[in-house]
């Protein structure tokens, strides 16, 4: 009788700790690399600034209400730190009076602000323009280089961080995946940089595109792109891509002339592509539709220079390349549309400059836009954008450094200039709240 | 000569094996009383042949080859090795007549011995495997001399009936005899005749079986006899259960050195593939006559197999042999006076400096839960109203097991920790090993179960995460239930210190797990089930109620909700360790003479089951489930074996359950080789400990684990862990009572997650946190890599940052400071910012992220609280009171 009482309690016991549920596992936390994560982001990565005896870099940031900076330009064995202030709306420009050639910089906000810059180059003959990174990323994409005939292209990596770091680069060419010499494996020292000019068994090449492995996050990468007259172009580097499951750019310019845009799957799988154009008349949607092969890029040429909008179920990388008789350009695409944008390096050179303004809803957008000089900004003037078009302005100002874009719906913004004296420049605007 | 000896007219058989023996067996035949009618030697070979011609008596090859003509009623097979008083014949024919048996046989005694009995025939297994009746030298009392009915006759002596004989188709020539036999009492008892045994009929036999023949060859017969006789039925279960039990125990002999075992079974097989042609024939014949169902062969088997038996006892008789060599020499020793029991102590001791060698060298491997103590008289401080440094500092007492941790260090040092787990183990084993005792077990099933319980598959479970708590608990619980079984004692004395050894005992097991406060009423409840008596339930409740207060300030300051520990584990024992326990307990209860043990370890295993996967909130709830778990799992097994030994009923359960146990005993011999009682270290809170100390720069920075999915998280307490030193001692695993810089420093750390910022590592050094652990691809390595002020290494074991700068937890103008338990000291500086929660210890304002100190001395002491260091000194002296009357009370000192 006991031993039945004890068994009924054991057999009660045990059954009812069978019943009792394990605990949760618990959730993998979604993962997820921030590209834009918010756009108040008041760091500025700037690789391409340089300056030598017949090169002049300026390093300008929109200023929206106040903003104070600290810039490390880091040279070869020293940081040559600039603390420049603005308390009021306008421009700002970071000079760290040096002349010894191609010298990275960090721009750093004080709490809360944002720091939208970005490089204009100028020289005879040159002008090039390209924004500052706002985020670093694990992977990259870079581009469009060549190296045919007397081409020439320049990688550039600046790892403003404490900690050296390691890259390594994947190289797409019109013959598909390539993986270039002396790519496989790059260090970055600590708040330095290396530059690796495109040599050997990646000559003659057409069109070049880089993806670049970052695992640590650490280095921004750039490309700085000659062609056969005397203009230069550069461009950073942008996230691949942050979602798995697609993949969308925007390129509201492409420069005013001959536009190539280079696509990359550097997916195992083929990747359905479509290509949006969007003119000032209105937008061809799917223009373009292809099934890109795995490792491989294609490229397709846009005269007149429509705007742009890649649409992809994959991770896929694009970089335009724009020529026109006063020189040659390039620019990576812009993964968001929002509602406020500053567009930094039109009136640099002290030239005609053309504001693009993409708007790929249906409904016309009215948007504002404001010039930003050194002495405050002008008022705004409001255009209507059509729906699904893209708007153009020409914008006749003198030593303006940045433009103030702000739309009632999402859109995207681009400049581009053309020296007479010859020189091509091109860029895209950096969101802002 | 009666009429019925006149009227019978005898052949007798003589089986000859050796042709030299045959003169003695014809003259053996020559002088019985009923003189045969003819004399027929049976034997191949010329040698038979020829001495039969030699002695005038008849040859034939075969028993078959006889010549039975109408006047011949019976025969009479006799072996030439064996000798038979004369009337044997006069026996056999006239009781077996008046019997009306087909068969009967004659009593077997030892040549060599005659008052020894050899056989008087008997049963067979289901398999057709004769199972002898008698013991061995047992001796002829006349225990046995009635006329009974076997399932076999012995081959030295038997007589058939002629018509039995020639109706059955005769002996079955291709068998060996004794399979011979066998075969032909089923047959003639399947025909509805009988097989018996007429005991006033005694041979003498040097041997029981027939020589000559190998042994496999009766097997084979026996195998033959079983596909003779028995029903197609009946086979379709036989031969698939034969095919079993012979594979487990031909493996077995292998085991113990006797291969030759399978090499038989195979040629037993192969023997009757080979003569599987005349089965058809033989089945033909025995149906025809049949005249009853297998049942009336049921009628005389034993259940199971009786080879299978036999190599258990063999296997028995091995294992069983050093432990009762160890009982006779224990016997010796106690009866000898002083040194009782010093044989199970060498054991003991031998096994416990193994299990624990590991930890006596460099401690209890690390994990969350087992940290060192560098300063126990600080965790005293602490414990009673001090400033509790965990973390970012709290008010409140550290965990009680602390205390006791910390008490043993006072008395042992810095090695405290190493020498308290290696003791608790001596003495739980010790406990345990008395508990068995006092439930009744015998001393060696006492001790295994002691092993079992200490370095078995639960300690493995509960590894580092069940900590000092596991081990203390598991030390102090065998000696509360002991106490609680065992008498009360004479005299108010003895029963004093009866009940201030169990209240030391609860005390100490409550201040490891806090909730075991109600383990002695459980436990006493059951006892009140096993014992019938209720005494064990008033010790309980009095224990219990005594024990509390040494667990002062700690019921003082924290919620009922916070008393039960921070979350706990989930149990999930594997098949291998749940299903053999299980099993144990319920053959044990069923089979058991010794049931008590059995009982109370399944009471005691299966509510710490449920307790280990989390019924009852809380680690502490846990832990607890693991050491009733443990000490329950070693009690089932030390009550199964204890029941192996022992004959009674339901043997086969009790030998069944001692097998399943044995099957505890892998994680014993682990636990011996690796010296660790089985536990292994936690690399995950390894790494983060180590690498703390290995970058520590002197100052005093923290680390902190990120609570998403690196491995060491799981086993810390809090959803992320700040660790608030380099050197990771045990009452730092407790997180305390926590504060607004805690919080906002977690604050922090979610909103670093969702929205990453450029230079983090200024933030973390805010709060004095230098390395930041975490996984690849999780939202924190997201967040930090590649940031301006910090530094990522991957490890084996996840992601570290470390921020570029120092991030001492507290700093003035002049220099860093250290908050230490007993005192913050520094470069005297007007303010000291201090990363700690604000408290009422010390005297400092609220500030953000932290409280600012005045530093102009260069020095601070906390402040204590009075309320809980009476209650810690209250709860020491009263301790000391009752443990001095514990002493008081022994009967040795009475």
């Amino acid at each position: 009788m006991r031993q039945a009482i004890i068994l009924i309690m054991a057999g009660a016991l045990i059954g009812l700790g069978l019943l009792l549920p394990p605990p949760d596992d618990p959730v993998a936390p979604e993962v997820v690399v921030p590209v834009y994560p918010g756009t108040a982001t008041g760091v500025a990565f700037c690789p391409t600034w340089t300056t030598d005896e017949v090169t002049t870099s300026v390093l300008a940031f929109g200023v929206l209400d106040e903003l104070e900076l600290t810039v490390a330009f880091h040279a070869d064995d020293e940081a040559v730190i600039v603390d420049v202030a603005k308390s009021s709306i306008g421009t700002l420009v970071a000079d760290p009076g040096l002349a010894q050639g191609p010298v990275p910089a960090l721009a750093e906000a004080g709490a809360g602000q944002q720091a939208p810059g970005g490089v204009v180059t100028t020289a005879a003959g040159v002008l090039a323009a390209s924004e500052c990174a706002r985020w670093p990323a694990n992977r990259w994409v870079v581009g469009v280089g060549g190296t045919v005939a007397e081409e020439t292209t320049t990688l550039l990596f600046h790892n403003p961080t404490a900690q050296a770091a390691t890259v390594s680069v994947e190289a797409y060419s019109e013959q598909g995946l390539e993986v270039g010499e002396g790519l496989g494996s790059i260090t970055v020292p600590p708040r330095g940089s290396v530059r690796r000019e495109l040599t050997g068994d990646l000559r003659l090449r057409d069109r070049l595109v880089f993806l670049v492995d970052d695992p640590i996050g650490a280095v921004v990468p750039a490309l700085q792109h000659t062609g056969a007259g005397t203009d230069v172009a550069m461009t950073v580097g942008v996230p691949e891509s942050t979602d798995p499951d697609r993949s969308e750019w925007f390129f509201p310019t492409t420069g005013g002339g001959s536009a190539e845009l280079v696509l990359v799957n550097s997916e195992s799988f083929d990747v359905a592509v479509e290509i949006d154009v969007f003119t000032a008349d209105g937008a061809d949607i799917g223009a373009e539709a292809i099934l890109l092969p795995a490792r491989t890029s294609e490229s397709f040429v846009f005269d007149g220079g429509p705007a742009l909008r890649v649409r992809a179920d994959a991770p896929v990388g694009a970089a335009v390349r724009s020529e026109r008789d006063a020189g040659l350009a390039i620019a990576m695409g812009v993964p968001t549309e929002v509602g406020r944008w500053v567009v930094v390096g039109p009136g640099l050179d002290g030239g005609l400059a053309i504001l693009d303004i993409l708007n790929t809803g249906p409904d016309p957008v009215p948007v504002t836009y404001r010039i930003l000089g050194p002495g405050g900004a002008t008022s705004g003037r409001t255009v209507i954008v059509p729906g699904s078009a893209r708007l153009s302005q020409e914008l006749q100002i003198e030593n303006a450094t940045a433009v103030l874009v702000e739309a009632e719906d999402p859109v995207t913004v681009g400049w581009w200039s053309a020296r007479v004296g010859g020189g091509l420049g091109m860029g895209q605007g950096i969101p802002v709240d | 000569m009666p009429d019925d000896q006149a009227s019978s007219n005898v052949i007798a058989a003589v089986l000859v094996e050796d042709p030299d023996r045959l003169d003695d067996a014809v003259l053996m035949v020559r002088l019985q009383s009923l003189e045969p009618s003819s004399i027929v030697a049976v034997g191949r070979g010329s040698g038979v042949r020829e001495a039969a011609a030699r002695l005038d008596v008849g040859w034939v090859a075969g028993a078959d080859d006889l010549d039975l003509n109408d006047e011949v009623t019976h025969l009479w097979f006799v072996r030439d090795d064996c000798e038979a008083r004369p009337d044997a014949l006069a026996a056999l024919v006239t009781e077996g007549d008046r019997v009306e048996a087909s068969a009967s046989g004659s009593k077997v005694l030892d040549d060599a011995d005659r008052d020894h009995l050899l056989s008087i025939g008997g049963a067979t297994d289901v398999f057709c495997t004769p199972v002898p009746l008698l013991t061995e030298d047992e001796l002829d009392q006349g225990q046995y001399d009635v006329i009974r009915d076997v399932a076999y006759i012995p081959s030295q002596s038997v007589v058939i009936r002629r018509d039995a004989f020639r109706g059955l188709g005769g002996l079955d020539r291709l068998m060996a005899p004794d399979a011979a036999g066998i075969d032909f009492s089923q047959r003639a008892r399947l025909a509805g005749g009988r097989v018996v045994i007429v005991p006033s009929s005694e041979v003498f036999s040097e041997e029981l079986y027939a020589a000559g023949l190998p042994p496999w060859r009766e097997e084979a017969g026996e195998l033959r006899a079983m596909l003779k006789s028995y029903s197609w039925v009946s086979l379709l279960w036989v031969l698939p259960l034969w095919v079993l039990t012979e594979i487990v125990t031909v493996l077995g002999w292998a085991v113990m050195g006797r291969p030759r075992a399978a090499a038989d079974f195979v040629k037993s097989i192969a023997w009757n593939a080979k003569h599987a042609g005349s089965l058809g024939r033989e089945r033909r014949r025995v149906s025809a006559a049949r005249q009853a169902g297998d049942e009336e062969l049921f009628r005389f088997q034993t259940s199971g197999s009786h080879r299978f038996a036999t190599w258990w006892s063999a296997l028995v008789a091995v294992v069983r042999r050093p432990v009762e060599r160890g009982e006779e020499a224990i016997g010796r020793v106690e009866a000898g006076g002083p040194g009782q029991g010093i044989l199970v102590w060498l054991v003991l001791l031998t096994a416990w400096f193994l299990a624990t060698r590991g930890i006596l060298a460099t401690g209890l491997p690390l994990g969350a839960w087992t940290g060192g103590l560098a300063d126990p008289g600080g965790v005293l401080a602490t414990w009673a109203g001090g400033w509790n440094p965990a973390s970012m500092g709290s008010d409140g007492p550290p965990h009680p097991a602390s205390a006791l941790l910390a008490v043993v260090g006072v008395g042992l040092g810095p090695s405290a920790a190493t020498w308290g787990v290696a003791l608790a183990v001596l003495v739980g084993i010790i406990g345990a090993e008395r508990l068995g005792r006092t439930l009744g077990l015998g001393r060696w099933p006492a001790l295994a179960g002691a092993a079992i319980a200490f370095l078995g598959p639960v300690v493995a479970a509960a590894g580092t995460d069940g900590g000092y708590q596991f081990v203390f608990a598991l030390a102090a619980l065998p000696w509360v239930v002991h106490h609680l079984d065992s008498e009360i004692g004479k005299g108010w004395r003895e029963r004093l210190g009866r009940v201030s050894r169990l209240t030391v005992g609860t005390a100490v097991l409550a201040m490891a797990v806090p909730v075991a406060l109600a383990v002695p009423i459980a436990v006493a409840l059951v006892l009140v089930i096993i014992r019938g008596r209720l005494v064990p339930l008033a010790l309980a409740v009095v224990a219990s109620a005594l024990a509390m207060p040494a667990l002062g300030p700690w019921l003082l300051w924290y919620s009922p909700e916070r008393l039960l520990g921070p979350d706990g584990g989930f149990w999930d024992p594997a098949p291998w360790i749940a299903v053999p326990l299980v099993a144990l307990g319920a053959l044990t209860l069923v089979a058991g003479e010794r049931w008590q043990a059995a009982a109370l370890g399944a009471v005691a295993g299966t509510a710490g089951f449920v307790l280990a996967r989390g019924i009852a909130p809380g680690r502490d709830a846990w832990v607890l489930g693991l050491v009733l778990a443990s000490l329950g799992s070693g009690l089932l097994l030390a009550g199964a074996l204890d029941r192996a030994g022992r004959p009674g009923r339901m043997r086969l359960a009790g030998v069944l359950a001692s097998v399943l146990g044995l099957a505890l005993f892998v994680p014993v011999v682990l636990a011996l080789a690796d010296g660790t009682i089985g536990i292994d270290q936690d690399e995950g809170v390894a790494e983060v400990v180590d690498y703390l100390a290995a970058r520590s720069i002197g100052l005093q920075e923290r680390g902190y684990v990120d609570g998403a999915d690196h491995p060491g998280s799981a086993s810390l307490e809090g959803p992320g862990r700040v660790l608030d030193a380099a050197d990771w001692t045990f009452d730092r695993a407790w997180l305390g009572s926590g504060g607004s810089t805690e919080a906002a420093f977690h604050a922090f750390i979610a909103e670093l997650e969702a929205t990453p910022i450029s230079r983090p590592g200024a933030e973390l050094r805010e709060f004095g946190v230098r390395w930041v652990h975490t996984t690849p691809g999780s939202p924190l390595d997201v967040a930090l890599s590649g940031r301006l002020d910090i530094f990522r290494l991957v490890t084996p074991e996840g992601v570290v940052f470390e921020t570029v700068d120092p991030a001492p937890v507290a700093g003035g103008a002049a220099g860093p400071w250290v908050v230490g338990r007993e005192e913050a000291s520094g470069p005297p500086s007007d303010v000291v910012a201090a990363a700690i929660n604000p408290t009422d210890r010390w005297a400092g304002a609220e500030q953000e992220n932290g409280v600012a100190l005045a530093g102009g001395a260069g020095r601070l002491e906390p402040a204590a609280d009075d309320v809980l260091r009476l209650a810690a000194l209250a709860a020491a002296a009263w301790f000391a009171i009752v443990s001095g009357l514990a002493l008081w009370g022994r009967r040795s000192f009475s």
